[in-house]
């Protein structure tokens, strides 16, 4: 709570520090189901992955002709216990743009069916992250459209297929375990390296500007229309494993296990689809109310990896499954913001 | 409205090639003729029952077994065959506990059905009701684990 009023002091320096610049800042706070939660976790790894219930609640400031935001998600837990879910900051320097982005959240695996044979590790929580560093430079001045290059790193539960000499994986051993086709890393280190491109409806729908990702209709004193922001980040995909599943396998079957490494393209996607009503107080102070849905996606398109052969009868191979981990996050979400 | 007919053609296109691209994947073949030999589960040595693979077979039941557990030594594995279809219910115990130990009892696929987790030198015990039958060849796993900074002994009691 000490962290929440800290940052919460923070966003209200820098929005007092805006109004002497005398530059147009917004400052808000969101409310909605943490993106981190079962309901907003869905996927194919969704059968597995749980997350506790949380609510979340989002301080945001942002100065768009600065390109300065800066914004945190606190996580309110079922317990009443509160913590720090992500910080996302941005920075004008020079001609150039600098966005970081860091967050993540706690969960547990479970397998619902248990005649399903999935390998799961005796430690069944595991720790989600995702952190982003972008660069980029703005398409058109006031348009709100970025490109350049970025950084995605998605630590989360993974499905590995798992392949072994065929003859056991037809008979297997009596009394033995039955032959998982598949484990779930916990922690799986996702990396995605290539073209960044930010879609910020924030200025040109204040401004009354109508682009395919701005419609705004403007009425007396009132703003009011669909808005949406689109962040995308496509290009070399690589991938780090978190669990060692050596002595599983060799404890469950007897067999060396070897992991082969993927590369390939993929690509994550953020999205906010929002309706916004803006009631316009004087020339440069407003108020406004936004309903929307917020979603995010993260694919692996394509893999450069060759085909290959289990050597030996007594190796395992494990390997991810091209496009069998794609996972989404999406949710409902409400928006108070003010205009300094 | 350029900038929008650039970016939709442009995402068109990334899609299309994209839904291309995915269908390449590496794969990985079974490969009938691997040279080696495959593991051999050793199923009736008690001082080799540390893993899933080598756990002791129990083949018929009532059971009762006397056995230890050391700091080197701290789990043992045991494949219990059950009764093809015969519903009811088994008893997992372990007594005369010397030391802190836990027992859980995990199916065919390996996933937990239940555990006993007691403190100290409390005996442990799990009951299972066996409802239902499925190609599972009938078996049922224990894996007893020292939770103790020394030996210990137990017996257990399969029934």
């Amino acid at each position: 709570m000490k962290c929440m009023r800290f940052i919460t002091l923070l966003v209200a320096f820098i929005s007092f520090h805006s109004v002497y610049a005398s530059d147009s800042s917004y400052t808000s706070l969101t409310w909605k189901n943490s993106v981190w939660s079962s309901g907003q976790y869905v996927g194919d790894l969704s059968e597995w992955v749980y997350f506790g219930k949380g609510k979340a609640t989002v301080a945001e400031y942002r100065a768009p002709k600065s390109s300065f935001s800066f914004s945190t998600a606190f996580r309110e837990n079922e317990d009443g216990s509160t913590e720090l879910e992500s910080i996302v900051g941005a920075v004008r320097i020079g001609n150039g743009y600098i966005k970081l982005e860091t967050g993540g959240a706690e969960g547990q695996l479970y397998n619902p069916d248990p005649t399903n044979p999935l390998i799961l590790p005796e430690d069944k929580t595991f720790q989600t992250q995702l952190n982003t560093l972008a660069i980029g430079w703005p398409w058109r001045a006031g348009s709100g459209v970025k490109y350049g290059l970025a950084w995605v790193n998605l630590v989360q539960p993974a499905e590995i297929d798992l392949t072994y000499y065929s003859v056991l994986a037809d008979a297997g051993y009596v009394g033995a375990p039955t032959w998982a086709e598949s484990a779930v890393d916990p922690e799986f280190s996702n990396h995605i390296v290539g073209y960044w491109l930010d879609i910020d409806s924030l200025s040109s729908f204040m401004n009354g500007q109508g682009t395919f990702y701005s419609s705004p209709t403007v009425t007396d004193s009132f703003i009011r229309g669909f808005a949406l922001d689109i962040e995308a980040v496509v290009g070399y995909y690589f991938s780090n494993p978190g669990l060692d599943l050596e002595p599983i396998l060799r404890d469950a079957y007897g067999l060396n296990y070897e992991y082969v490494e993927s590369t390939g393209l993929a690509w994550n996607i953020s999205y906010k689809l929002a309706y916004n009503l803006v009631y316009k107080l004087a020339e440069s102070n407003s108020i406004g109310l936004q309903l929307g849905v917020e979603g995010r996606a993260i694919q692996v398109l394509m893999e450069f990896s060759e085909d290959q052969q289990v050597q030996s009868k007594d190796q395992a191979i494990g390997k991810i499954g091209i496009g069998d981990n794609a996972s989404y996050q999406w949710g409902p979400y409400v928006r108070l913001a003010w205009e300094f | 409205m350029i900038l929008s007919t650039i970016l939709n053609l442009r995402s068109i296109a990334l899609i299309c090639l994209c839904l291309l691209l995915s269908a390449c994947e590496g794969e990985i073949d079974t490969n009938e003729d691997a040279p080696g030999s495959t593991p051999s589960p050793e199923q009736q040595n008690l001082n080799n029952n540390d893993s899933f693979l080598n756990a002791y077979r129990v083949s018929n039941l009532p059971f009762t077994l006397n056995d230890s557990l050391s700091t080197t030594d701290t789990v043992d594995y045991f494949v219990v065959q059950l009764q093809a279809n015969h519903y009811r219910q088994y008893s997992f115990a372990l007594r005369n506990l010397t030391g802190d130990a836990d027992i859980e009892l995990i199916n065919a696929y390996l996933n937990r059905e239940s555990w006993s987790d007691n403190e100290g030198t409390d005996d442990e015990l799990i009951e299972y009701w066996r409802d239902y039958f499925d190609p599972d060849d009938n078996i049922v796993f224990l894996k007893i684990s020292n939770r103790s900074d020394s030996e210990i002994s137990y017996t257990m009691e399969i029934n």
